[in-house]
């Protein structure tokens, strides 16, 4: 009975329990009792008033039958006070707000549609290219989640944003007011700020600070006016970085610049291996160095310090061993 | 009586003779001529070359259709200055809807979007439409269920055909049924879940004002409502889909029952203008499903059926007649004869809906009337007491001063 105790009006239920013998516990009649009771009253009481044509027959059960519990049931409900029905006025009628009411989401149909409803009336007027559109940036899916109110799957808010792509190509001389209203609505609030970028400073004790990152490494960079001093994770360089091409690698933009002895170096790096750790650390050297001194990008530029290395490890893949090797042919 | 429209092909030959020597003239001489039995005012008169600055003027002065471009702010036009992107496109615009007329005459042709934008009401259900829409298209042969055997034409290229008179006759029956459901206020859901059929179902559900569901259903919808629906907002409207306000007495007692509860001071409460349901009223259930894809929702047509949730949908010769309560025998693999159809029961929906208004608003004046004949019989009869009274007073005061008069005169006649 446990699956039945869930919803003691279900028509199983009450089929179950007495076709069981089993009857109502006290327990579930004081659910019975206090779940909050909406509903007019004909539709409560229809679910006991289908019999089972044995009980029927059988003279000696029907004390058990339908009435009783009814009885029962009416009983409970006088002890615990009689709850307040709610009326509807007269003529009314009951209905769901959203025409989406039935999907169970209508807070992200209903946007879904207004979206669709605008590409379909707008969709003659001419469009521009998309390397045209000016950039924008939509709302992030959690975002979009707080602001539908609702479940929203991550692909279905791709779909939004293809229809919102859409829409945003329209001609901007012909734009109409009400697709931009729409489409002001979904962009990211914070876009503008994004696109402000910070300026780079240097902070009071006259250090420049930035991060860099390579392969699976991470690395932050202070540099100060020196005399060529280096520090990585608070030990000296060549303690740090026994091989010579990794101090090299660090110390280069300072290098070809000139300027070994001119900034201390003061590094810190998380994660990945030791050369990952050094292209890291010498990004970052980079960066600080363009806060001091940013007319020598194009020399750093040259000497190739500038960019960070997308090369990272590839994935492996199904049905190969690593990411590209095969398995070994084997002859039948 | 299924109604055929009449065909060309059985009308007199000698229209149709002169109606193809004027195409041809039409494409031998530089100027258009228009054909008398044409009664389209966009067709343009003059030349075919088409004038550009005559054909934007010509347009400016019709009356405008509804459009979706944008007006244009009034510039003064400079001579030398380059077209904007709008004026360019109104002018692109205008020189079309001037030229489009031009040309032959492509009469009762299938426009896709018509089916979606204006659908045939059921009245205009006709044979050659449903011909023309693919609707008598089932399945192969051998996929048939023989429960449709009453429904099948024939077989032709190994696929069962249905019977045109069958799909008019139960599409009539099943737009009757929404009719009458929409007049009487019931909830109607459109479920179409099938690739494509997102808009249909979503135009007809608007046209009845009901609900759609156009990706998977979700199991339980109906049987398991409270907890999957119960979240979700509810109105309370009369019969003519307006939110019933409260009168000023009304949110009184209401706010005396809160503050009784609440213990709250009932200056400091407020409700709503409108009627509100209380919390945890629970989700409700349709009173009518339309289906446009049955196979792909079996659970949701059980789960109708265990509420006794009466059902309509499209049955093709492969799918079971008896899951739903009314079945429409027709292709359900065509858009377009699914598009026709919901099309159809939309519009149906849409007219009961209207009915439905119309009714309250005969039944208010109704009511309205009996109110004013019974102030007018009140008047009446208010009108007819005071009246008797003053009758009867001045028959009073007549006998009393006659009295008097008597009493007078049998005095001097004392004396």
């Amino acid at each position: 009975m446990s699956s039945s105790t869930r919803n003691p009006f279900s028509m199983t239920c009450c089929l179950r329990a007495l076709l069981e013998d089993v009857g109502f516990t006290g327990r579930s009649l004081r659910m019975v009792a206090t779940r909050p009771r909406m509903l007019p009253l004909y539709q409560q009481t229809r679910a006991f008033t289908v019999t089972p044509r044995r009980m029927q027959n059988e003279d000696d059960d029907v004390d058990t039958g339908p009435q009783t519990i009814t009885a029962k049931y009416k009983k409970l409900r006088e002890r615990d006070g009689p709850e307040e029905e709610f009326e509807l006025p007269p003529g009314a009628r009951v209905v769901p707000a959203s025409p989406s009411y039935f999907t169970g989401n209508s807070a992200f149909f209903d946007s879904w549609f207004t979206l669709k409803d605008l590409l379909y009336k707008y969709q003659t007027l001419p469009t521009v290219l998309p390397s045209e559109v000016p950039r924008t940036a939509w709302r992030t899916l959690p975002d979009f989640r707080s602001m539908a109110g609702g479940v929203v799957q991550a692909s279905k808010y791709k779909k939004v944003r293809a229809v919102l792509q859409r829409l945003n190509r329209i001609q901007p001389d012909l734009m109409p007011e009400e697709v931009k209203a729409v489409l002001d609505t979904y962009k990211r609030p914070d876009f503008a700020a994004m696109q402000r970028r910070r300026p780079k400073v240097i902070d009071r004790f006259g250090r420049a600070r930035a991060a860099g990152r390579r392969k699976t490494s991470n690395a932050e960079a202070y540099l100060v006016e020196g005399s060529g001093g280096c520090y990585v994770n608070g030990k000296p360089l060549f303690e740090m970085f026994p091989r010579l091409v990794d101090r090299e690698s660090i110390l280069w933009p300072l290098k070809v610049t000139n300027r070994v002895d001119r900034y201390n170096v003061w590094a810190s790096s998380r994660g990945g291996g030791i050369s990952g750790q050094a292209g890291a650390i010498t990004l970052a050297v980079t960066k600080a160095l363009l806060t001091h001194e940013p007319l020598l990008k194009p020399v750093l530029r040259r000497a190739g310090v500038i960019t960070r290395d997308p090369r990272t490890v590839e994935r492996k893949k199904h049905g190969k061993l690593k990411a590209r090797d095969m398995p070994a042919w084997v002859a039948r | 009586m299924i109604p055929r429209r009449v065909v060309a092909r059985s009308s007199q030959s000698s229209k149709l003779i002169s109606r193809y020597t004027l195409c041809l003239r039409q494409h031998r001489s530089i100027s258009t001529e228009i054909s008398p039995g044409s009664s389209n005012p966009a067709t343009p008169k003059g030349p075919l070359i088409v004038d550009f600055e005559e054909q934007v003027k010509l347009a400016a002065s019709e009356s405008p259709r509804p459009s979706i471009i944008p007006q244009a702010q009034t510039q003064t036009q400079t001579p030398g200055r380059p077209l904007t992107k709008l004026e360019e496109y109104q002018r692109l615009k205008a020189a079309k809807h001037a030229s489009d007329q031009i040309g032959g005459i492509l009469e009762d042709h299938y426009k896709p979007h018509e089916l979606i934008t204006n659908p045939p009401s059921p009245r205009d259900i006709t044979l050659e439409l449903l011909l023309a829409s693919g609707a008598h298209l089932g399945h192969a042969t051998a996929l048939w269920n023989p429960g449709n055997q009453r429904f099948i034409f024939g077989i032709r290229q190994g696929i069962h055909l249905i019977s045109l008179d069958v799909i008019a006759a139960h599409l009539r029956r099943a737009a009757k049924v929404v009719h009458g459901v929409s007049k009487n206020g019931g909830i109607i859901i459109f479920v179409g879940t099938r690739d494509g059929q997102e808009r249909a179902v979503v135009e007809a559900a608007k046209r009845t004002k009901g609900y759609h569901v156009t990706e998977r259903w979700v199991p339980g919808t109906i049987t398991n409502k409270d907890q999957l629906l119960g979240d979700q907002k509810l109105r309370v409207l009369n019969h003519l889909d307006q939110e019933i306000r409260l009168t000023e007495q009304q949110k009184l007692q209401l706010k005396k029952k809160l503050a009784a509860t609440g213990k709250k001071d009932i200056d400091k409460l407020q409700v709503e203008d409108t009627v509100q349901l209380p919390f945890g009223y629970g989700a409700v259930r349709p009173d009518l499903v339309v289906c446009l894809n049955p196979l792909e929702n079996k659970t949701m047509l059980q789960e109708c059926a265990q509420y006794r949730i009466p059902t309509i949908g499209i049955i093709d010769t492969d799918v079971d007649p008896t899951c739903v309560t009314y079945p429409i025998p027709a292709n359900d693999d065509s858009l377009r004869s699914v598009q026709l159809i919901v099309g159809v029961l939309g519009k149906a929906g849409q007219e009961g809906r209207l009915a439905r208004y119309e009714a309250e608003a005969d039944r208010a004046e109704e009511l309205e009337r009996r109110q004013k004949r019974l102030e007018e019989s009140k008047r009446i009869q208010e009108e007819a007491t005071t009246t008797a009274q003053a009758h009867k007073d001045a028959e009073q005061a007549a006998s009393e001063s006659r009295q008097r008069e008597l009493e007078r005169e049998s005095l001097i006649s004392y004396r």
